[in-house]
């Protein structure tokens, strides 16, 4: 390895890296694949008659990051979509899983709800299904396809995760006016009228970047609480909304190699607007400033990053929450809305025209299913953790979420393998607001959020934190003592003293051992006393968990084996008996008759297996 | 035959003899012998292919065998493993054979065999030997985290 070609204050930096690459072997694929739809598809987080897109300011994209550590895969997937169905989640990981070797529970599916891409997850369609269906069909394909490419590529990299700390960016979008009540920071209100909002936001910017050989940025994870409801129809035009310029300013710094997969947090209630700031723009321009500035502080995130080392630990399980009832109040307001805006049409920028939340609960009437049917899954690796949510979860939900987890680093990704629609807090419903209106976006029962934070932690983080963690207690007394891989330790011990001071150094120290170790033993055979030998050999044998034939007759102790345990263990693990094995008999049996009535003979000794007859002696009556 | 029962007074012993002939030089030159030869396919293949958790398994194997009193954490989220050696099952061997001197600095051949197959691996190697002669010891191996 040369080193010529690094600055001398790199040098430190690259060594330590290229020491990393010697730990343990974590390997990644990334993939891409374009998934902008073609003009004149529905776009989705409006309500208006003509939602079309009339073209594309910037192309959405699916990006694609499969991690592998030699025993799990993991594929995780950003989609710049509002919402991902169930359903769609399920074809495609099935799909995945039966063309390649990524199993569908360990395929983690997140959109990042631009609000300027198709309508795949509001259901607000305005006779416009068919197109909908025809490009989530198109997509299924293509993702596929993207997965199974990315998936035939592996480079070892490293990984790390660190935050940053974002005051500027995201707003509690429930403001509360001097009388107590709630109103959304893009409905009509006097700012002086506004004392504060409802909630939090989530300050917390984690990242969770790949580094590939040279140290170069593979794939960058961001995730952020915020929604991407900057331009939200702007110009009518397809858009990544703020992603856009954070992924164009992420490769500006780190290289176009570099993929970004962006992840939203629990941004239910978290929005762009300042109600403080009269000036802010829906625009381009916004989104620039927004996804510029971001970058800052995933460049701080990044500083912050230190290594991530160990397996990838991860859990998947299927879980189901309750859906809401709908009331009879709700049922009959319902009626009176569409007889009352039957000529009505269905038009408006920013939130949802009474009609349409009207027809919602009409259909919502009318459907079979009782519960929301999703999947909760969480990822750890060292003190970094990822956990999901199936939908929009107000942000108080998230820091519930970071406050239960013992990694540092805690991911809590939204809108994740599901749509299941806003996930407020309880005392939400009775402000009122946006997110707490019943529609296909706001479908679960009110404690809904708390029953998903109680499943995350007893089902996710709990058990990663069980794959993370691991005790072992033991007493001496729970165990038998037999570690026969010390027979491989004694055998390289012989073999040093052999190879580096020779034979009759190798036979002197057994000598001094057996002199040492066994000298209660040959006290005891002093006396002449046979029971002693027989009861020390069919010891050691018994401990051995070995047979061996020991056979007393009048004036002997005769001991028969096909096999000696300890070289029969070395051969097992494919070593090989140090030369003269066979003094470890000889040797040290002379040495324990020694000033005994009792002499020792090594009738036969086979040198590869350890087969051998031994005759302990009574002296006055050699054989 | 020497019974793998009987290993470690042979061990103690063999250290004896390999000091007295070549010097600590010499003994330590065994113990690297040892490590590299006697861990390779062991904890060594572990460490690369596993990290800590193959320390875990390591140790769980060689401590439940020699029937040691011990608690081990592998807590990958501080990333470190630690072993709580509440009876090393070799040194109360060597201690309860009250016919038998064990080597003198017979502690220092665990330091020797496995801190550099733990550093060579981008690890850390921490042990507490104060209490070593009652049979006591404690060793953290951590992540050598890079900024």
């Amino acid at each position: 390895m040369c080193f010529v070609e690094y600055g001398s204050t790199d040098l430190k930096n690259k060594v330590l890296h290229l020491q990393l690459f010697k730990m343990m072997k974590l390997k990644a694929s990334k993939g891409r694949v374009k998934i902008t739809p073609s003009t004149g598809t529905p776009m989705a987080g409006n309500v208006r008659l003509d939602n079309l897109s009339r073209g594309v300011h910037d192309d959405l994209y699916c990006n694609i990051l499969i991690l592998n550590d030699g025993s799990t895969k993991v594929c995780l997937m950003g989609f710049d979509l509002i919402g991902l169905e169930f359903t769609t989640c399920n074809e495609i990981k099935n799909s995945i899983d039966k063309v390649t070797d990524i199993p569908a529970s360990n395929i983690v599916m997140w959109a990042t709800h631009t609000h300027s891409g198709p309508d795949t997850g509001m259901r607000m369609y305005q006779g416009t299904e068919n197109s909908i269906k025809f490009y989530l069909n198109d997509l299924k394909i293509r993702i596929v396809d993207g997965v199974v490419k990315a998936n035939s590529t592996n480079e070892e990299v490293t990984f790390k995760a660190g935050k940053a700390k974002v005051s500027d960016l995201s707003f509690n979008r429930r403001l509360v006016r001097k009388d107590g009540s709630v109103v959304m920071n893009f409905e009509e209100f006097e700012t002086n009228d506004i004392v504060g909002a409802t909630g939090p936001v989530d300050e917390e910017l984690i990242t969770f970047s790949v580094w590939d050989k040279d140290d170069k940025l593979f794939a960058l994870l961001v995730n952020f609480s915020l929604h991407p409801a900057i331009l939200v129809g702007y110009k009518w035009l397809i858009s990544r909304d703020f992603i856009n310029f954070l992924d164009k300013n992420i490769i500006d710094n780190y290289g176009n190699q570099a993929i970004t997969l962006f992840a939203n947090g629990a941004e239910g209630n978290i929005n762009h607007l300042n109600y403080q700031d009269p000036n802010q723009l829906r625009s381009f321009e916004e989104t620039e400033r927004i996804g510029k500035r971001m970058v800052d502080y995933v460049s701080d995130s990044i500083r912050d990053s230190s290594v991530l080392e160990g397996k990838i630990r991860f859990i998947s399980t299927n879980v189901t929450i309750p859906l809401r009832k709908i009331t009879e109040e709700e049922k009959s307001w319902s009626e009176m809305v569409l007889e009352r805006d039957k000529d009505l049409v269905e038009d408006l920028l920013d939130g949802i025209p009474d009609k349409t939340y009207a027809k919602m609960i009409q259909g919502m009437l009318i459907r079979e299913d009782k519960e929301c049917e999703t999947v909760l899954q969480g990822m750890a690796i060292n003190d970094f953790a990822f956990v999901t949510f199936p939908g929009e979860a107000y942000v108080e939900f998230g820091l519930m979420v970071k406050k239960l987890s013992r990694y540092r680093n805690t991911m809590v990704i939204g809108l994740a393998n599901s749509s299941a629609g806003y996930i407020p807090l309880k005392e939400a419903f009775s402000q009122g607001g946006y997110e707490v209106r019943t529609a296909w976006s706001s479908q679960l029962v009110h404690d809904a959020g708390n029953i998903l934070v109680d499943l995350i932690r007893d089902k996710v983080l709990n058990n990663l934190l069980g794959q993370s963690v691991k005790i072992m207690e033991k007493k001496s007394s729970d165990n038998k003592y037999l570690h026969k891989d010390f027979h491989i330790a004694m055998n390289m011990l012989l073999t040093y003293i052999h190879v580096h001071f020779g034979k009759d150094s190798m036979i002197e120290y057994l000598n001094q051992f057996s002199r040492e170790y066994y000298s209660p033993l040959n006290q005891k055979l002093k006396s002449g006393d046979k029971g002693a030998l027989i009861a020390y050999f069919k010891d050691i044998y018994e401990k051995e968990n070995w047979h061996v034939n020991i056979s007393c007759k009048a004036n002997c102790v005769e001991i028969t084996q096909t096999a000696c345990p300890a070289i029969s263990h070395i051969v097992k693990n494919g070593g090989k008996p140090c030369p003269d094995y066979r003094e470890t008999y000889n040797t040290v049996y002379k040495r324990i008759c020694e000033d005994t009535p009792f002499e020792y003979f090594l009738d036969y000794f086979d040198d590869k297996t350890g087969a051998c007859k031994q005759l302990f002696v009574m002296k006055e009556v050699k054989l | 035959m020497i019974s793998c029962t009987e290993f470690i007074p042979a061990y103690s012993e063999g250290f004896k003899y390999i000091e007295k002939a070549g010097g600590r030089k010499e003994l330590e030159k065994f113990w690297s012998y040892l490590s590299d030869l006697y861990l390779k396919d062991t904890l060594n293949r572990l460490v690369e292919e596993d990290g800590l958790e193959g320390c875990y398994t390591y140790w769980a194997h060689s401590l439940n065998e020699e029937a040691a009193d011990f608690k081990m954490i592998l807590d990958e989220i501080k990333g470190e493993f630690r072993i709580d050696m509440i009876k090393c099952p070799s040194m109360r061997m060597l201690n309860e054979l009250k016919h038998i001197e064990p080597h003198h600095s017979y502690c220092d051949h665990c330091s020797a065999l496995y801190r550099p197959v733990i550093e060579r691996n981008g690890y850390t190697y921490k042990e507490d030997v104060s209490n070593c002669h009652n049979a006591s010891c404690c060793v953290t191996i951590s992540l050598n985290k890079e900024k």
